[in-house]
């Protein structure tokens, strides 16, 4: 066998063991023979967890393969995945320390530049107070990392204006849980997707955004074709390819849509009336009102009702309800078509309601499952305390209690922790372009990529003062720096992430960092030294050392994670808090009995105590439905949303060696319906522009059957082409969470 | 020269089908139908654009076809390179 025919026959192997076959060599034979070593770790790229295995050789990683021992992908990736190994050596990877001089980025000495960073930043506390200074980081920075940062700058600058990026993904997910459950993240866990008889998918594009779990629902629907899968979005995507229903709103209007599927529950009798009696609550979201009170708010949700606000037929609002009130269990899915909404708790509490309902939560195969876009946006951010609003471990920064557990723990008077929450995403770049933030330190993430309404925050970000630390250099924010920072990337550091299903999961170092490229954290640690604070964060050796300090701040939370320790994790895959104790297998369910912390003198027999609310009841809310922010009329006659695509979409460049692969597909595009497409005169391939009251784009037009008519489709992945020129800046008045998902917008052929 | 596996799972009742469209596709080595509805499909490709217009071609133009899952690729040649 030549070196091409083992290394095919290595390929297959690893194939065949994801679905538990034995073809050719075992794997360890055929480790040893092409002298790889293999580490487990996780992917960088979503918020699904998936274990990866990191072949390593003569000190480069050379291969990756799924991690079969995985419970979240079972030896499963997807092509993003596969991207990590060129991410870690790309020519966009930033080697060095660069510092603005007469306007241009040079390359400067680590010590100039941490210097520079430190007497600008002190500069500006001492003489504008600490609230002229900010953070901004990211969900895929490690909870290690967060928590540095959050230390630093809560604890010893004493400024809350502390943000990330999650703010903009799933903000409203956290409010849904938080004001339904009374508790933050998911009830129920991936194990639940195995056993579901309805999929419930809103909002979400599964097969391209979070393929692994997608293909889960695929095996699910291969075993078992009883199973339904209903899909709610206004675009038909890739994920249509297993649904049985797909209900296709115009964008900014199912709110109605889940009302309704409500009332059909209630009236047709498909409610667990002991579990309603037992563990809900009802509210208007002002107060509390009686179960006859929401029957009678339903009302006016008939089927017909909802279908004409939302263009969709009544039927399938029938058939979408009875699906899920006759099936005995059910899971439902979302993303960003939930979250990025003016309105995404309420949407979020209308979806946990259907649960609430029927009784379908805590047990097995039912679950409200929000998914998460990034990898570590719940365990850094969420969990670690990353936002304007929190502290570490589930607290709040308004909570005198919270506030005294937290500085004793980071031994700094209780004092240097402002009462007050700082400035969430957008009103913290407001206050960045009207100049009253002067130096904003970005770890991380891209926001002059990413925010939206972008026109109105470009120029802020270049004026203030501009720390990025960043793997990667250019990108539309390091293009606006004063200081750039080389940060280590993937596998070149160690640090936990906490994905989707509460499960937090170690990453080994690997490789040595690229260049002069320094972990995150020892960065920020560097900087807290020069600012005057070292004496704090003089023990931080290693990043176990800040997991140490970071898990007593777990303890006894609903997000305990002490039985968690880098010993641990380095042999598990991942753990789902709570799990207090090392000997703790973690917990599937929240609030029901195999919950360490479910309080069985409380509950008195009850299947459920959601202790985050004090008489342990969740609430079902009488939610009105409203519309978006920003409505079609007659000057901007479409719904423009906006969203991601999986990577082959944007980068389809082919060479001639699989010629039928060849495809010409455009660079930036907009989709639109054929119906919309033959009215204006819209050809395949033509350029047309989009514009919104905000911007215009040049783009290329996709007709294709995705979008419903009246509706526009951009991704928004292209730096040249920012989508987010055309977005709308409008938020959530709960999450602050901006609408990505709809704004009005019109076309024109150019 | 990238060696990448991947599963290709199918329709039930479609994986000889399949396995057929598969195996004109060039560079691409299919090694069986298992457990029923899963093809093991090895590709040989130059980059990793390649591989993800792959997947997409897969999912995308042969019917049937319900998920693409990779499971593992070496790039060791790139890294030398």
């Amino acid at each position: 066998m030549d070196r091409r025919e083992f290394l095919k026959a290595t390929a297959a192997s690893a194939a065949a063991a994801s679905i538990g076959v034995d073809l050719f060599l075992k794997p360890s034979q055929a480790d040893a023979a092409a002298g790889v070593t293999w580490h487990k770790s996780v992917c960088r790229f979503c918020g699904v967890g998936c274990g990866m295995m990191v072949g390593v050789k003569d000190g480069k990683v050379v291969s990756v393969k799924g991690d079969k021992e995985s419970t979240v992908n079972r030896g499963f990736l997807c092509v993003k995945g596969f991207y990590l190994y060129k991410v870690i050596t790309a020519k966009s990877r930033l080697r060095y320390p660069m510092i603005r001089k007469n306007g241009k980025l040079v390359r400067a000495s680590w010590d100039e530049a941490m210097d520079l960073v430190a007497t600008k930043f002190r500069e500006v506390i001492d003489r504008y107070g600490p609230d002229a200074v900010a953070f901004y980081g990211s969900g895929q920075a490690e909870t290690e990392e967060t928590y540095i940062a959050n230390k630093l700058f809560k604890g010893h600058i004493g400024t809350n204006n502390f943000e990330g990026n999650p703010r903009l993904c799933m903000a409203s997910a956290v409010g849904g849980y938080l004001t339904t459950f009374g508790a933050d993240e998911p009830v129920g866990s991936y194990d639940d997707l195995d056993e579901a008889e309805v999929f419930l998918i809103v909002g979400s594009n599964t097969a391209e955004c979070h393929p692994v779990l997608f293909d889960r629902i695929v095996e699910r629907k291969t075993k078992d074709p009883h199973i339904k899968i209903i899909i709610i979005d206004p675009r038909k995507t890739p994920t249509d390819r297993v649904a049985d229903l797909h209900i296709q709103p115009i964008p900014g209007y199912d709110l109605a849509i889940l009302h309704a599927m409500a009332r059909i529950i209630v009236k047709e009798g498909y409610t667990d009336e002991q579990f309603i009696k037992e563990s809900v609550n009802f509210s208007d979201g002002k107060k509390k009102i009686s179960y006859e009170e929401y029957k009678q708010f339903l009302e006016k949700f008939t089927p017909e009702y909802a279908a004409k606000v939302a263009d969709v037929n009544p039927d399938d609002i029938v058939k979408a309800a009875r699906w899920f009130g006759q099936s005995p269990t059910a899971v439902t899915l979302w993303t960003m078509g939930v979250n990025q909404r003016t309105r995404g708790v309420w949407l979020n509490n209308l979806i946990h309601n259907l649960h609430l309902l029927t009784g379908k939560i805590g047990k097995p195969g039912c679950d409200s499952l929000s998914l998460t876009g990034q990898p570590n946006a719940c365990g850094g951010v969420r969990e670690g305390g990353g936002l304007a609003h929190i502290l570490p471990g589930h607290r709040k920064i308004v909570n005198p209690q919270h506030r005294k557990e937290i500085a004793a723990i980071w031994k700094v008077p209780v004092s240097n922790i402002n009462p007050k929450p700082g400035k969430h995403t957008i009103a913290l770049f407001e206050a960045v372009a009207k100049g009253e933030i002067k130096a904003l330190y970005v770890m991380c993430t891209n926001p002059a990529q990413s925010l939206p309404n972008l026109k109105k925050f470009l120029k802020g970000m270049k004026d203030v003062f501009l720390v990025v630390a960043d793997a990667f250099h250019p990108t539309e924010t390091t293009k606006l720096a004063d200081v750039l920072l080389p940060a280590a990337f993937w596998s070149e550091k160690e640090g936990v992430y906490g994905c989707t299903e509460r499960r937090s999961q170690y990453m080994p170092k690997l490789v040595e960092p690229l260049g002069e490229a320094r972990w995150d954290g020892d960065i920020l640690i560097d900087l807290a030294r020069r600012l005057g604070y070292g004496k704090n964060f003089e023990h931080f050796k290693t990043p176990e050392d800040v997991w140490n300090e970071y898990l007593l701040t777990t303890k006894g939370r609903d997000m305990d994670l002490m039985g968690a320790p880098y010993w641990r994790l380095k042999k598990v895959r991942g753990l789902r808090w709570p799990v207090p104790t090392t000997d703790h297998p973690g917990t599937r369910h929240r609030f029901t009995e195999g919950d360490p912390l479910f309080p069985k003198d409380k509950a008195k027999g009850r299947r459920m105590y959601f202790y985050g609310k004090p008489d342990g009841r969740a609430v079902v809310f009488a939610r009105p439905d409203k519309g978006p922010e920003e409505p079609t009329d007659a000057e901007y006659p479409f719904a423009l949303t906006t969203g991601r695509v999986l990577e082959h979409f944007h980068t389809m460049t082919m060479t001639g060696t699989v010629p039928q692969l060849v495809r010409a597909v455009p660079g930036p595009y907009v989709e639109i319906n054929p119906k919309d497409a033959a009215r204006l005169g819209i050809a395949d391939r033509d350029t047309v522009k989009v514009i919104t009251r905000r911007g215009e784009l040049e783009l290329t037009a996709r007709v294709i059957d995705r979008p419903r008519e009246k509706t526009l489709f951009v991704p928004w992945h292209w730096s040249e082409k920012l989508a987010n020129l055309l977005t709308i800046d409008a938020f959530d008045p709960g999450s602050k969470e901006p609408e990505y998902k709809v704004c009005a917008a019109k076309i024109v052929k150019v | 020269m990238l060696i990448s596996s991947m599963i290709v799972k199918t329709r039930p009742g479609k994986a000889e089908t399949v396995l057929t469209q598969l195996q004109k596709i060039p560079r691409v080595t299919t090694y069986g139908v298992h457990r029923g509805n899963n093809i093991i499909v090895v590709a040989e490709i130059h980059d990793i654009k390649q591989l993800e217009n792959l997947t997409a071609f897969i999912m995308e133009s042969i019917d049937d076809v319900l998920s693409v899952s990779p499971t593992y690729i070496n790039f060791e040649d790139e890294i030398q390179e």
